[in-house]
């Protein structure tokens, strides 16, 4: 894949700002929406990412990796989403004696679903649809065989290689946090 | 038997009993039980899967196409490092009055207080510079932040929030912000905690509205 030329994304270039959606844009509002619970908090909290980093792009170190950057600004995003909704008696769904300074364990495990959000975004459109009948439509490998129009024994292979995909990823991230 | 396969398995849901054997004895994979088991947990967890509207992308070009591009703070008059030190000293009064806004403001707006400081009033006037706004706010009848707080001064459209600054006595305050008030029109007042976080309180007390 194509690395985000930050500079045109920092002169507020479209072309920029939509490969750099198109990269990660998703896994932004899988942070926001796994914190907050809310499609439209989460779309603005994404808004808002998109928005600081554009602010803070001329100041970052192009040598770096831009993942856990805008990482960070993503989950910053729906922090203030959230303590904001929280003081304005908002939509957060959480229990009423939750502290504003305390966040909601939702916050605290949104590194692995970012990480395995742009890993599958990353992967070939076959094996993603496997791995999303398996995990999100809960269907065995036969209903996705019957789903997908392809032979069970296609359907066990793509498993098979987006799961060791995956599972090469978390062994990455282990590495990374030890 | 190999350790990625005995993972990718368990990921799937459909690990084998030999898998699971090789999982639960391998330290290796024990080390990256965690972060399977977590990991296979935000796989299944429905609001992983929740797709973003097909508009937001648009949405997100367009609120960096409308916003004023980022600004660098204002520098030090250039001129004034070009003098000779015994000239700079002896203008540095002048510097000081001329660093003030000393012509009319380019507009004028009045700032009531809200039902938390109803005795509070006052006027807004700003210059707009050519990498963003010069402000000085005029205030009467707010007392000064209580401790551990301070007043935050916003420039705001819709949902997006731009501080000015903070002070803590209110007065003849100026401040700078790197954005206009034609593109941020709603200009506010909070009462902010001295906290790490950016985002404006609900503690409004003046607004323009």
């Amino acid at each position: 894949m194509k690395s985000v030329d930050v500079e045109r994304f920092a002169a507020g270039d479209p072309d920029a700002v939509r490969q750099l959606y198109h990269m990660y844009g998703r896994a932004v509002f899988t942070v926001a929406y796994s914190s907050l619970r809310d499609r439209g908090l989460a779309e603005e909290a994404v808004q808002l990412t998109f928005l600081h980093a554009w602010r803070a792009a001329d100041r970052f170190d192009v040598t770096r990796d831009l993942k856990p950057w805008l990482y960070a600004i993503a989950r910053r995003a729906a922090v203030d989403v959230y303590r904001r909704e929280r003081r304005h008696g908002g939509r957060v769904p959480l229990d009423s004696n939750t502290d504003i300074a305390i966040l909601p364990e939702a916050f605290e495990s949104t590194w692995q679903a970012w990480e395995i959000r742009i890993a599958l975004d990353q992967m070939p459109s076959a094996q993603r649809e496997v791995i999303e009948a398996t995990h999100f439509l809960g269907l065995s490998q036969e209903e996705t065989a019957q789903r997908l129009g392809v032979a069970l024994g296609t359907v066990k292979s793509r498993s098979h290689r987006a799961h060791r995909r995956l599972a090469t990823l978390l062994s990455h991230l282990q590495e990374a946090t030890a | 038997m190999n350790c990625d396969d005995a993972r990718s398995a368990f990921l799937s849901g459909a690990a084998s009993q030999p898998e699971l054997d090789h999982l639960g004895s391998c330290s290796d994979c024990r080390n990256e039980w965690d972060a399977l088991e977590t990991s296979r947990q935000v796989l299944e967890d429905q609001s992983f899967w929740v797709e973003p509207s097909p508009t937001l992308e648009d949405r997100v070009v367009a609120m960096i196409g409308e916003t004023p591009q980022p600004v660098a703070p204002p520098r030090p008059r250039r001129w004034l490092w070009t003098l000779g030190g015994g000239a700079a000293a002896a203008l540095g009064a002048i510097a000081v009055w001329a660093g003030l806004p000393s012509t009319a403001p380019d507009w004028e707006v009045a700032i009531p207080g809200t039902s938390e400081a109803p005795d509070a009033s006052g006027v807004v006037r700003g210059w707009n510079e050519w990498n963003g706004t010069r402000v000085v706010l005029d205030i009467e009848g707010l007392p000064p932040a209580p401790d551990g707080s301070l007043y935050e001064f916003w420039f705001s459209r819709d949902e997006l929030h731009i501080s000015a600054g903070t002070f803590a006595a209110p007065d003849s305050v100026e401040l700078w912000v790197g954005v206009s008030k034609a593109d941020f029109p709603r200009l506010w007042i909070t009462l902010e905690p001295v906290d790490e976080d950016e985002s404006p309180s609900g503690n409004n007390m003046m607004d323009s509205g």
